[in-house]
């Protein structure tokens, strides 16, 4: 392991320096309130920063360098063409407080991508504003509160239906919304149980939130009743769009009765993830939400007045701010770019490649030897299963440790929490079909030591630059930051 | 045949609409109302076209966001793909470069704000005052159990971060109190703030150091409030390269410290991406929100890094998780990690001082002015930014600014009716004397502030 920069520094090196100041602080704020003892932050030169931080990206995998088929988090590659939008000096450099007649551009290229997702998803109205996925599921239940806050309905629908396939930030954000959780149970085909759903929904329930495709890859091909449920009952539809990637020209969310939605920008629209984020997430509604969006909003002008953008500071019935400022905006100009550069051909393209390339590993993990939690085709992903006892023991964590050791990231496991010893992989569209081959037989590799050699299956990684991880350790006694003094 | 039909014929079907038995067939390939596809060329030329649109102005703007320098190395590391482009490290063992940033940059944090421990980041500083009141709700519920109906703010808090705040706690029942400013000084009203402290139920009390005035409080009798109240003391530190020459919020008792990272390294780029910066003492580690990064060992006792304490998080605790945040901010936290160790603290201590000098430059050149204005508080204490009210009207200073591209401040009469003329304005150690002597021009009413090109 590489030591850290507190391990590197020296007392007197330095690689930043400023013109020394004229004044003395103490001369401007009162001693009491001064700092007594510099931080001990580590001394270092610019080589030493730059050799540091450059040892330590090796260590990393990264679309850039490895095939990373971690599921549910579509890591397609990311065109370097969109840094010139996303790092332009006149955006990076605009101040989120300035007057609109400072920042038309940056408007216009926010309106763009709004009106590109709408178009996309059938949705009518969008807020830019949420940093993540997560952010933006609360946000669409806040809304969906002050929805029925408006129709006086606010303290009879208190609850918010998921199901038991979801990922974690669904229920954790209905929970911060001040909404009670009811989970139900899929059916053994992996969807909604549409005669459970009926039995827990009534005029109590304020949002029925599912996952399109699901968290198992499949479509949910009750989605048009389950909506017609919904409705029947009074509640909204959230869609969680972590999935927008098989979606994309393919169907459009607004037309199987969703009233909401949100789409991780980090995910489908290619945004990097920057080791786990900064992400960008959107939240889009149908009309009868639009006016309880968060604030600042987007509008634009009538051409009379000159057609220009202005900003919506406050709404009546907007739910309100959700962070400081409009939103990451360094990655909504990523997306845009990325949008642009694909268009219309190229969204539904990227869609359909990203379905038919899960569907070719589905079939080589297939005849490696995984078990497909389904027999149907997937969407744009597909989950396994393995049964540790006709392996000498050998657990899906261990395949996927070892899977390092080829060279490539691996799927996401033990996720859905439905299935045992899951593992969820993630093609995207991006790769080709060599990878997906080389990547088959490295699972078909390690299947077959799982027979012959177990222990190293178990033992894995053996070519990273550290081997098993005790996590059992990290956490039973914590250390999360370097003892500097 | 194209690979495609190659592809399909492999996995054993005909079409591609085979792939797709589970979907409506009457809703599938709908029409998409979106422009063709741009090549890099074409899109160059059109992100330059729009980014012609935006006004190259001289600002005097910070209000929670300021234009620090960010040195060359920064970005040029940041970028790198084998940061830019890998996921969350849940496979430790592949992500051991992140992980280790994680770590020296949670180790920076808490040094710098004299705390035991922090986060591997929230989405920016709002949020990250959000969460630290969830924290203080459910600590004083769950490990106290005690009701958590209240909390005291600032009269002077960031009047955007006031919003965010209220809009995370609509559902939860919770009373925000404020606590109003010495109209003298422009600092919060101890007095008022001890008095408050006494109410039944006030969970937690926030404090900004500098407030959203820029005005510097007295932390120092602040803290000693904390030792006759059960209410957490939790600290926003306005600008987190002012405790370069500022006393640290773990000096004066603050349980959670946080901030808006974006002024270590982070372009101002409209708002975001911008990086939430939490800390804490030791006594909440196992409450804290969001990812954090732990040092273990191998299988063969070698140090490594891993995600640790995840029984606290979403994926795990699902509705019962210390918050829903899952994606963060982690390359901005690796950009401001970058930015400390290019910095250290001599050079952290620099750029404060600089930017002390800086704004007080233009507090002097202002007082000096004939035609501008007073201060609003007439006996400031202040970092980097400071209220001065003025002569000339809202109107006519919106005109003026709009047509000599220069942004003088935020005012302050939207949020606080009672400073009607008060225009807030900030400076860095990167604010020019040219565009300072402009301002003051300006703001004095004359004309020629317009013959100045920016340098
Ligand atoms: C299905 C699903 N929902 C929600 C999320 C949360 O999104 P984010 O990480 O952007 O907050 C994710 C991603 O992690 C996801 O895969």
């Amino acid at each position: 392991m590489l030591p850290t920069l507190f391990e590197l520094s020296r007392s007197g090196k330095r690689a930043v320096k400023f013109p020394k100041a004229a004044m003395h602080s103490s001369a401007k704020i009162p001693a009491k309130l001064l700092r007594r003892q510099n931080p001990s932050l580590p001394e270092l030169t610019e080589l030493d920063v730059v050799r540091h931080f450059t040892l330590a990206s090796q260590m990393n995998y990264s679309v850039d360098t490895q095939f990373y088929p971690l599921g549910s988090c579509t890591m397609k590659y990311n065109p370097k063409a969109n840094f010139h939008w996303a790092l332009h000096p006149a955006f990076a450099g605009a101040h989120p407080l300035w007057p609109s007649w400072a920042v038309q551009g940056t408007l216009e290229s926010l309106a763009g991508l709004e009106e590109g997702l709408a178009a996309i998803t059938g949705m009518d109205a969008v807020t830019l504003a949420p940093a993540a996925g997560a952010h933006a599921e609360l946000v669409g239940i806040l809304v969906a509160g002050a929805f029925y806050q408006d129709k006086g309905q606010a303290a009879k629908r208190r609850k918010i239906i998921i199901p038991d396939s979801a990922h974690g930030t669904n229920p954790a954000s209905a929970a911060l919304g001040g909404f009670e959780v009811v989970t139900i149970k899929s059916t053994a085909r992996g969807r909604i149980d549409v005669l459970q759903l009926k039995k827990v929904l009534d005029d109590t329930t304020a949002m029925v939130m599912i996952t399109v495709p699901n968290t198992l890859g499949l479509f949910e091909d009750d989605v048009l009743e389950v909506s017609r449920l919904a409705h029947n009952a009074g509640a909204q539809m959230y869609m969680d769009g972590a999935n927008m990637n098989a979606l994309m020209g393919i169907v459009k969310p607004a037309s199987l009765g969703f009233d909401m939605m949100h789409i991780n920008l980090h995910k489908t629209f290619s945004v990097p993830h920057g080791g786990g984020g900064p992400g960008a997430g959107v939240l889009l509604v149908r009309r009868h939400l639009e006016e309880y969006l968060p604030v600042p909003r987007l509008i634009r002008r009538p051409a009379n007045q000159n057609g220009e953008l202005s900003i919506l500071d406050a709404h009546p019935k907007s739910i309100g701010r959700i962070r400081a400022f409009h939103g990451s905006t360094g990655n909504l100009l990523w997306a845009a770019s990325y949008l642009a550069l694909l268009g219309r051909d190229g969204v539904f393209q990227a869609s359909r490649d990203a379905i038919v390339n899960a569907n070719y590993l589905r079939r080589l993990l297939q005849d490696a030897g995984l078990t497909p939690y389904s027999d149907e085709p997937c969407m744009h992903e597909a989950v396994f299963t393995i049964d540790p006892k006709k392996l000498n023991g050998v657990r899906t964590l261990d395949i996927a440790k070892r899977l390092l050791d080829f060279g490539f990231y691996a799927p996401t496991v033990y996720f859905p929490l439905i299935v045992p010893e899951a593992m969820m992989v993630e093609p995207t569209e991006t790769e080709s079909p060599e990878t997906l081959e080389q990547f088959a037989n490295a699972v078909k590799t390690i299947l077959s030591e799982a027979a012959s050699d177990p222990q190293k299956v178990k033992d894995a990684p053996h070519a990273l630059p550290v081997r098993r991880l005790d996590d059992v350790l990290a956490a039973r006694n914590p250390v999360v930051t370097y003892q500097v003094s | 045949m194209s690979q495609q039909e190659t592809l399909l014929k492999k996995i054993g079907v005909k079409s591609f609409e085979d792939l797709l038995p589970s979907l409506p067939k009457d809703l599938l390939f709908p029409t998409l109302d979106l422009p063709t596809g741009k090549t890099e060329m074409e899109l160059r030329e059109h992100a330059d076209r729009l980014a012609g649109a935006n006004r190259p102005v001289a600002s005097f703007m910070g209000a929670g966001a300021y234009d620090h320098f960010i040195p060359q190395t920064v970005w040029e590391i940041v970028k790198r793909g084998e940061f830019l482009t890998a996921y969350t490290p849940y496979q430790a063992e592949a992500s051991q470069g992140t992980l280790l940033a994680l770590f020296e940059f949670q180790t920076m944090i808490s040094e710098l704000f004299g705390m035991d421990v922090a986060n591997a980041s929230m989405y920016d500083g709002s949020t990250a005052l959000a969460e630290a009141l969830l924290l203080a709700r459910r600590w004083h519920m769950e490990e106290l159990g005690r009701r958590a109906r209240k909390i005291l703010i600032p009269r002077a808090l960031h009047p955007q971060y006031k919003a965010t705040l209220s809009t995370y706690l609509k559902n939860l029942d919770v009373k925000i109190e404020e606590i109003p400013y010495n109209r003298q000084n422009g600092r919060t009203d101890v007095a008022a703030l001890k008095t408050a402290l006494k109410q039944p139920e006030t969970f937690a009390f926030v404090v900004s150091q500098p407030n959203f005035f820029g005005i510097l409080e007295e932390t120092d009798l602040i803290g000693e409030l904390r030792q006759q109240t059960e209410a957490l003391f939790i600290c926003l530190v306005n600008n987190p390269i002012s405790l370069g020459i500022l006393n640290p919020p773990g000096s004066y008792n603050a349980d959670i410290a946080v901030a808006e990272g974006q002024p270590l390294g982070l372009p101002l780029s409209f708002g975001g991406p911008y990086v939430g910066l939490f800390a804490a003492k030791n006594t909440y580690t196992r409450r804290l929100p969001g990812r954090i990064c732990g040092r273990t060992v191998d299988a063969q006792g070698k140090t490594g890094y891993a995600l640790t304490l995840q029984t606290r998080e979403q994926h795990i605790r699902r509705e019962k998780a210390t918050s829903n945040i899952c994606t963060n901010q982690t390359l901005c936290a690796v950009a401001a990690t970058i930015y400390l160790s290019l910095l250290g603290p001599d050079g952290l201590r620099e750029a404060a001082e600089l930017t002390l000098e800086r704004a007080h430059e233009i507090w002097d050149l202002l007082l000096g002015s004939t035609n501008a204005g007073a201060p609003t508080f007439a006996k400031a204490e202040f970092f980097q930014e400071f209220p001065f009210d003025l002569k000339i009207t809202r109107e006519r200073l919106e005109a003026v600014s709009s047509e000599t591209n220069l942004i003088p401040g935020y005012p302050l009469a939207h949020d606080f009716p009672e400073l009607p003329q008060a225009l807030l304005i900030a400076a860095t150690e990167k604010t020019k004397k040219l565009d300072a002597k402009r301002l003051v021009n300006l703001l004095n009413g004359i004309k020629d502030a317009s013959n100045v090109i920016r340098a």
